[in-house]
């Protein structure tokens, strides 16, 4: 075994190492992801591919440019599908999204989307040329006609421009303060390798020129130095690759179910509230106007804020619109609000981030003539306005017998029951003994505060 | 776990959705994708950030460089427009100007939150997406269009298409501006290998 074939064995045994270590990451289906997928197969087919060589002297200089296209084929390959991903142009299913940076630009991404033509091209027309002129393009020791530097470079120079320019986004992205910290890590392992990469195409082509313009004795001294570098870059190349397929990020949002069911909600709960809203504006619920009159004036008697006040009328509204007729050819239903409650409260359930989302709707409009509040008190007061309309089938709930709810809650029950909306068609007039336990004095209170309300405005409006 | 549950909601929510379920399916084969939503986020320099419907419209402003107005009409004081308007089922109202170039957009102060939120930018998706006028669900668009857009794809022929589409924006906006970092497109964009 000559030098040039320990060297090739070296490098081999570099790739199989890292075979290894990504077939070990390929366990854990979190790692899996379409990069290591891409990478571990590419791996391996270095190492046999190094390996082959390593054990091949070659008789021929065609098939010793052959072997060196083999060689070549997979970084190409392998360049080419990372300048894809940058540019956010592999397979939609592969759920792609191009790198901030490069969305930004896009001549930047029409540049990287050219790679795979360019760095084919720049492969395969050297190749050709040196499958019809063969030039010693393996024999790393031996001078070599100026051929070997068009060669060479040829093949190089595309490789070292998209080489300098993925490792700079990579910085960019690894840079970038918007970025989750492992990511930003991950980014900097990517930087790393594709730099030692880059790296390695300038010794590549640096290795060709000595060969052909530095005399004997000196060109071997040379070439040793190179090689020893190439082996060094190569490994630090690998284990930059490894740590970055091992650095996995996962994103709060990552299940697409979730994600999904995060779209279906907001949509959901937009086209309800359109419909709820135009049902009250428009003045199709008989009754409505005087209900929420009642309760708005029962409200500020016993103090409410206004948040409370806005989910007792939206339970108002709500039960109205679920037991009126007329409503259910306008798209709400009993069947539509329990679907949405529902899916409100998987959504709730299931992701942290429900709350950061209601949080954020309806802020940033700085204008002060808006109604109500911001706050959205749709889920409790949908899930109020089923019990109390007896569309619930796990929670029945009348005012009277409701236990432990907030004022509010009875507020909006008595005033359901008052229109006849509950289950149960009642209004209560029975007088309540003066002893009640804590849940049943707030429900007096919020009885007393109704019927007070409702008093008042009939007799403000007999007198008008 | 409850996410075999959440995929049951999912299901039986799609009676709720009729058709515009039918255009979140399609959404990968003819309409705007999350992913290239985010790219056009990425272009308006929003993505990964947190914001509201005003900071689309100047971040929109300053790419497409025209003046988009957003008004809110207290309808409280003029309860007869809002009936006039619910009974037409508008929630939002989309007027272009031609000289100097400029859109606004009007929004009924008494709608709920997330409607009002989405019905902005449901307005403004039509001008991302250089959608020519029509007829329109949540109200009619008036003047001409600007001819300029954020979207790389041309608008969609189909005006209920547009319409879908729109809402698709409008859902796709509240999520990246609610979430910011926390978003899964936003981190993609980092996360390309």
């Amino acid at each position: 075994m000559n030098v040039v074939q320990a060297q090739h064995l070296l490098l081999g045994s570099i790739f199989a190492a890292t075979t290894v270590y990504l077939a070990f990451l390929t366990l854990r289906p979190a790692r899996r992801t379409l990069s290591l997928k891409v990478a571990a197969p590419s791996s391996l087919l270095l190492a046999a591919i190094f390996i082959a060589l390593a054990s091949v002297d070659f008789d021929s200089r065609r098939a010793e440019v052959a072997g060196w296209m083999l060689r070549e084929l997979p970084f190409t390959l392998i360049l080419a599908y990372v300048c894809l991903a940058q540019a956010g142009a592999l397979p939609h299913r592969f759920g792609a999204v191009a790198l901030e940076e490069v969305a930004r630009r896009p001549r930047l991404e029409a540049l990287l989307r050219t790679a795979p033509l360019v760095l084919v091209a720049s492969w395969l027309l050297p190749g050709a040329a040196g499958l019809v002129w063969p030039v010693p393009v393996l024999r790393d020791f031996s001078p070599a006609p100026p051929g070997l530097v068009l060669l060479e470079w040829a093949l190089v120079l595309p490789t070292i421009f998209y080489c300098a320019l993925v490792a700079w986004l990579f910085l960019r992205a690894a840079r970038s303060e918007a970025a989750a910290p492992r990511l930003r890590t991950k980014n900097l392992f990517a930087f790393a390798a594709v730099l030692a990469w880059l790296l390695m195409s300038l010794n590549a082509m640096a290795r060709a020129a000595v060969r052909v313009w530095v005399p004997d004795g000196l060109r071997e001294a040379i070439v040793g130095i190179q090689l020893a570098a190439q082996s060094m870059l190569l490994a630090v190349s690998m284990i930059a690759v490894a740590l970055a397929l091992t650095a996995v990020h996962i994103p709060a949002l990552g299940d697409k179910a979730l994600r999904a069911a995060y779209s279906l909600w907001l949509h959901s709960q937009g086209r309800f509230e359109a419909r709820r809203w135009a049902l009250v504006k428009s003045g199709r619920i008989k009754g409505l106007f005087r209900l929420s009159h009642y309760v708005t004036e029962a409200a500020e008697r016993l103090g409410l804020q206004e948040e409370e006040t806005l989910k007792a009328l939206t339970t108002v509204q709500l039960a109205a619109i679920l037991t009126d007729k007329n409503a259910k050819t306008s798209g709400i239903d009993p069947e539509t609000a329990k679907d949405l409650h529902e899916l409100q409260r998987k959504v709730q359930h299931e992701g942290s981030l429900a709350a950061q989302i209601q949080a954020q709707i309806g802020r940033g409009l700085s204008v002060q003539e808006l109604e109500g509040s911001d706050s959205d008190p749709l889920h409790e007061s949908l899930g109020a306005a089923l019990a109390l309309t007896g569309h619930d089938a796990d929670e029945f709930l009348c005012a009277e017998t409701a236990g432990d709810r907030p004022l509010w809650h009875y507020l909006a029950g008595l005033a359901v029951a008052d229109a006849g909306l509950s289950r149960e068609h009642r209004f209560p007039d029975v007088p309540l003994p003066d002893e009640l336990p804590e849940e049943r004095a707030a429900y007096r209170r919020a009885l007393k505060a109704y019927e007070d309300a409702k008093r008042a405005i009939l007799l403000t409006v007999e007198e008008g | 776990m409850i996410l075999p549950e959440l995929k049951n909601v999912l299901t039986s929510a799609r009676r709720f959705l009729s058709s515009s379920d039918s255009a979140i399916s399609d959404a990968a084969r003819r309409f705007l994708t999350p992913e290239e939503f985010q790219v056009e986020l990425a272009i308006l320099g929003l993505s990964g950030k947190e914001f509201h419907p005003t900071d689309y419209a100047v971040a929109l402003e300053d790419y497409l460089g025209l003046r988009i107005a957003i008004s809110v009409i207290p309808d409280a004081h003029y309860p007869e427009i809002a009936r006039m308007l619910a009974q037409r089922g508008s929630m939002a109202q989309l007027r272009y100007r031609e000289d100097p170039p400029g859109a606004a957009i009007f929004v009924l102060s008494s709608l709920p939150p997330i409607v009002r939120t989405l019905s902005l930018y449901h307005e403004l998706g039509h001008l991302a997406a250089g959608d020519p006028l029509g007829a329109r669900r949540y109200g009619p668009a008036v003047g001409q269009p600007v001819g300029m857009r954020l979207a790389r794809r041309p608008p969609l022929l189909d005006e209920e298409d547009r319409e879908k589409e729109a809402d698709m924006r409008a859902v796709y906006s509240l999520l990246a501006g609610s979430l910011g970092p926390r978003h899964y497109y936003a981190e993609k964009m980092y996360d390309v290998v």
